[in-house]
C-alpha cells in the first residue's frame, strides 16, 4: 500500500512516500477511464487508508465501508484531480473527511473501547527477543496508548495517527487534513502531551503496584 | 523544539544548539528519551487491514459501475442538469452565513434609518413611512452583503469550538 514506510532509526525522517512516480502514471491512465489502472491504485493504498480511518471510525466494519466509499468518490472525482497533490494524500483526505462526516452524524458514545488486542499480541509475538514479562508490559503500555488515542478529540487524533502512527511527513499529513503545517504541529503537540501524561500515569500505576 | 530535533527537521545551527544543550540538561535528555520511546510505541500501533480488503473495494467499484450503467439505461434524459461547482459554492456560502448576514443587515438598516431620519422620528414617532424606509435599507444591506460574500469569498467567520469528540475506538 502507499502509506509511507517505517523509519528504522530512532531519530530521523519518519516517512518516505513509497509510491510517487508510478502513481502519477496510474492516475493519468485512470483519468482516461482505465479501471485496471485504478484497481492497481486500490491495491496499493487500500490498506494504508484503512489503517488511518479505522482510528476515526466506530468499528472495523465502518472503517471498511469508509475505505470503500473513499475509493468510490476518488474514482468518480478523478476528472477533477489534476495532480496538484499526491494521489494518496488526496485519497486519504477523502477518507478522513468521510470518517469525520459519519462521526458528526452518529450519536457520540461516551465509553471508550480499548482496541487491538489481537494486534498487540501479534506485535508482541513478532519480537522474539523480548522476554515474556517485557512483552506483557509492552502489551499493557499499548493498551494504555490505544485508550489514550481513542479518547483524543478527533482532530488531534487524525493528526497523530497520520503523522506518528502511519508515519506521513508533516507536509503530507497537513495536506491530508487541509491544514497549514504550523496548525498540524500545534495539534500534534497537544496530542503528544496528552499521551505523555497518560504514559506518566501508566508508569506511576505500575510503580505503585 | 525537541520533536523537530528528533525528526532532524531543524536548521543546522539550531540542531547544533539543541545538541549542545542536551549535553548539559538532564531534563531535556529525559524528555527526548520519552519522545523517542513514544514515537516507537506509536509506530507499533499501526493497524493491520483485514485480508482481501483491496479486492472487496474493487468488487464494490464494479458493483457501482454496473448499477450506474443500469441507471443510465433506465433514467437517461430524466436526470436534472447538475449544478455547477461555482453555483454550489455560492449557495453554500450564502446559506452558511445567513444568520450573520440577516443580523448585520438588520443592524445596518436600523442604523442608516436612525442617521437619516432621526429628526422625523423624534418629531413624528415611528410611522409606516419610517418602517418602510427601514425595511428598504435592510433589504439593500442584505443584498449588498450577499453580493460581497459571493464576490470576495472571505475566510469564514471563526466557528465556535466543537465539543470534544469521544468516539469509540475500533472494536476487535
Amino acid at each position: 500500500m502507499g502509506a509511507p514506510s517505517a523509519s528504522s532509526s530512532n531519530r530521523g525522517p519518519i516517512a518516505t512516500p513509497r509510491v510517487t512516480q508510478d502513481d502519477r502514471v496510474l492516475v493519468a491512465l485512470a483519468r482516461d477511464g482505465d479501471r485496471a489502472a485504478f484497481d492497481e491504485l486500490v491495491r496499493r493504498h487500500a490498506d494504508g487508508l484503512y489503517a488511518v480511518v479505522v482510528r476515526l471510525c466506530a468499528d472495523r466494519h465502518e472503517a471498511e465501508e469508509v475505505t470503500q466509499e473513499a475509493f468510490l468518490r476518488a474514482w468518480r472525482g478523478l476528472p477533477a484531480f489534476h495532480g496538484d497533490a499526491q494521489f494518496f494524500t488526496w485519497l486519504f483526505r477523502i477518507g478522513v473527511n468521510e470518517a469525520r462526516r459519519r462521526a458528526d452524524g452518529m450519536r457520540r458514545r461516551a465509553d471508550v473501547v480499548v482496541v487491538s488486542l489481537d494486534e498487540q499480541r501479534e506485535h508482541a509475538s513478532r519480537d522474539r527477543s523480548v522476554q515474556p514479562v517485557d512483552r506483557a508490559e509492552r502489551a499493557d503500555l499499548r493498551r494504555t496508548l490505544d485508550a489514550a488515542i481513542a479518547a483524543l478529540p478527533v482532530d488531534q487524533r487524525a493528526a497523530l495517527v497520520l503523522r506518528d502512527v502511519e508515519g506521513l511527513s508533516t507536509a503530507q499529513a497537513a495536506a491530508v487534513l487541509g491544514l497549514r503545517e504550523a496548525a498540524l504541529k500545534s495539534r500534534l503537540h497537544r496530542a503528544r502531551e496528552v499521551l505523555r501524561a497518560g504514559l506518566a500515569d501508566h508508569a506511576r500505576r505500575r510503580g505503585a503496584s | 523544539m525537541l520533536p523537530a530535533y528528533r525528526e532532524q527537521a531543524l536548521p543546522a545551527d539550531q540542531d547544533a544548539r539543541v545538541r549542545a544543550h542536551l549535553r548539559d540538561c538532564a531534563d531535556c535528555r529525559a524528555s527526548l528519551a520519552q519522545l523517542i520511546e513514544l514515537a516507537s510505541d506509536l509506530r507499533a500501533l499501526r493497524s493491520r487491514a483485514p485480508d482481501g480488503l483491496a479486492e472487496r473495494v474493487i468488487a464494490h467499484l464494479d458493483a457501482d459501475s454496473a448499477s450506474a450503467r443500469l441507471s443510465v439505461v433506465t433514467t437517461a434524459g430524466d436526470e436534472p442538469a447538475p449544478r455547477t461547482p461555482a453555483a454550489t459554492r455560492a449557495w453554500t456560502i450564502a446559506r452558511e452565513q445567513l444568520p450573520r448576514t440577516l443580523a448585520l443587515s438588520f443592524v445596518v438598516g436600523v442604523a442608516i434609518t436612525l442617521l437619516k431620519d432621526l429628526g422625523t422620528l423624534l418629531s413624528d414617532g415611528i410611522t409606516v413611512q419610517t418602517c418602510a424606509v427601514c425595511g428598504a435599507n435592510f433589504v439593500a444591506a442584505f443584498a449588498l452583503l450577499n453580493v460581497w460574500l459571493l464576490l470576495a469569498r472571505p475566510r469564514p467567520w471563526p466557528r465556535r469550538p466543537r465539543r470534544r469528540n469521544r468516539l469509540c475506538a475500533p472494536r476487535v
